[in-house]
């Protein structure tokens, strides 16, 4: 079994864990060995180019969130100049990467503490995924997802003060895969994107 | 003179290491894969040669013996290998090879003695050791010739080389406080502890240019820092500026009331302009701001302009490793089950594509080296 090394450009903590879990489950061959995560999508978009150029090296994936795209394609015209190579995965998450999490209601229900009633069907409608996850955490009958997740009042902070590393763990643990490609189109199309990757030099 | 090359056997965490060394070397890993390690092999042999207080035994026991220098994944073959390459500033030809094999007796008191010293000058081995007098007096192996006077005529080049190693991990309280820390003056003040009487001892004209140097280095990072000079108060050495504020002559400063970054950059740029031995920075970019740490890599570039210093500077920092620098000055620290490796980032094909790409060196290498999932981390506590 050939091992197909992989290197990956997210913009925020929580798309790298949720990137290195997808990977690694796609293919026990996949492996990612780096995952360039600086600045924001900002930064993503500024060196767009420069990983695409960079996979000819080495198989890149990339995620970003979509959010004020219309649609995936549009994103992806706007940001990349050149055709993307063979090796290069471009990948966005409709909405937020927070909506592939919600995709696995029953898992994130009983990782927040909440009902799984209260988890949309279709996460990828979310207009705004992460919202709707603080939303849910401040709902939680534990004290530490509420903590952790939910930004304190009157703070500028948009996300709780732990919110990676609590949801990451979520991720890395708890996270059905084949439910969650079940209910986000965008997850399911990164998870076929994967699994259908061949390497090409 | 700078080191051009090092071969390493066994020295702590690096169980092979050979690579080629320029005037400027960056080295770059995760915490625990050696960085530190790497330069201690300079300091190594800086004790070795050190007149006062130096030679092989007491080089090794500052380092609790050999078996806590060897490297844990040496197995078959124990000996610790060091071998350094002296080349003439661009030179690709070493002018000099010193190499040492070091060992452990196998019974009674353990001591540590030579398995081999060679020096090449040019092609030729002029020193090749264990000799005729050593296989006669087995004694003689527990000190290397470089240490001696009498034995390294032929090579004192070297010696006076390795002695002015300078080692610097500037902690700016040390330097503000000396008194408030006991304990001993550790080898060649790496801390900073004795950097005011450093500076007290240059003789004045050097002194006073160097801080005319440094304060024109300090003014874009700290602009309202002026006329940087060295006083003498009753026997204590002080540094002292003006720093400006809304009064019109400013307030007098004295380096305890320097902040931690502006004496960070006053000892890093003096010990740039001291001398021309090899000089080792052990994260320079620590109480920086962003900004400055971002001109460090070209200040000490033009340093060496000045003098031909060779610089060795280990880091954690994406913003040191700008575009100004390159692949080749690079030496990325992979630890592995055997060991750590070193490479040179320039050596990597995937590194190579990201600095073809566009991107600085810091950008493609500093991901490489952070370990994954470093955010649970955090609810570990």
């Amino acid at each position: 079994m050939k091992i197909i090394y992989f290197a990956a450009a997210v913009e925020d903590e929580l798309s790298e864990i949720t990137t290195r879990q997808l990977i690694k489950k796609s293919s026990p061959r996949f492996t990612v060995t780096v995952c360039y995560r600086v600045g924001g999508s900002g930064y993503l978009k500024s060196k767009i180019d420069g990983f695409n150029n960079a996979s000819k090296a080495m198989p890149f994936f990339v995620l970003t969130d979509l959010d004020n795209y219309a649609c995936a394609t549009e994103l992806k015209t706007a940001w990349l100049k050149s055709a993307a190579h063979p090796n290069f995965l471009f990948r966005v998450a409709v909405r937020e990467v927070e909506s592939w999490l919600l995709a696995d209601a029953k898992g994130i229900a009983m990782f927040m503490g909440v009902s799984k009633d209260l988890i949309p069907d279709t996460p990828d409608a979310l207009p705004n995924p992460k919202a709707k996850l603080i939303e849910l955490a401040k709902r939680s009958s534990k004290r530490e997802i509420r903590e952790d997740i939910v930004p304190k009042k009157n703070s500028t902070m948009k996300i709780g003060p732990n919110y990676n590393a609590r949801l990451g763990s979520f991720v890395n643990h708890a996270w059905n895969l084949q439910t969650a490609i079940e209910h986000s189109d965008s997850l399911k199309r990164a998870f076929n994107a994967l699994k259908n990757f061949k390497p090409t030099s | 003179m700078i080191v051009s090359k090092l071969i390493l056997k066994n020295w702590r965490n690096f169980r092979n290491v050979d690579v080629a060394l320029g005037e400027r070397m960056f080295i770059v890993g995760a915490n625990a894969s050696g960085k530190s390690n790497f330069l201690d092999v300079f300091r190594f042999l800086r004790d070795i040669a050190k007149q006062q207080g130096g030679g092989l035994q007491k080089a090794i026991e500052d380092r609790d013996g050999l078996s806590k220098i060897r490297c844990l994944a040496a197995r078959r073959y124990p000996d610790v290998e060091i071998e350094v390459h002296l080349s003439d500033g661009d030179s690709e030809i070493s002018t000099y090879k010193y190499a040492i094999g070091i060992r452990q007796e196998a019974r009674g008191h353990r001591q540590p003695f030579l398995a081999y010293e060679k020096v090449w000058k040019g092609n030729d081995l002029i020193l090749s050791r264990p000799d005729s007098d050593d296989k006669k007096d087995s004694e003689r192996l527990k000190q290397t010739h470089l240490e001696q006077i009498n034995s390294n005529m032929a090579f004192r080049d070297i010696a006076r080389f390795f002695e002015s190693v300078l080692y610097l991990h500037l902690v700016p309280q040390l330097l503000k406080f000396p008194n408030a820390f006991s304990g001993g003056q550790s080898d060649g003040d790496p801390f900073g502890k004795e950097f005011l009487k450093r500076v007290a001892n240059t003789p004045k004209k050097t002194r006073e240019s160097r801080l005319r140097k440094i304060e024109d280095s300090l003014r874009h990072a700290v602009p309202q820092l002026k006329e940087l000079t060295f006083i003498d108060e009753k026997g204590v050495p002080h540094l002292q500026a003006i720093y400006e504020h809304w009064r019109p002559s400013g307030a007098k400063q004295r380096e305890d009331q320097f902040s931690d970054g502006t004496l960070r950059l006053v000892g890093l740029f003096w010990s740039l302009l001291e001398s021309e031995s090899l000089l080792l920075l052990e994260e320079p970019e620590l109480s920086l701001n962003a900004g400055i740490v971002r001109q460090l890599a070209g200040i000490i570039h033009r340093s060496q302009r000045q003098k031909k210093r060779q610089v060795f500077i280990s880091t954690h920092s994406a913003d040191l490793l700008t575009k100004e620098v390159g692949g080749e000055e690079t030496l990325l620290l992979l630890p592995g089950a055997e060991g750590t490796e070193v490479k040179q980032a320039s050596s990597i094909e995937a590194v190579r594509a990201m600095l073809e790409s566009g991107f600085s060196v810091g950008e493609a290498v500093i991901p490489k080296i952070t370990p994954p999932q470093m955010e649970e981390l955090s609810l570990g506590f």
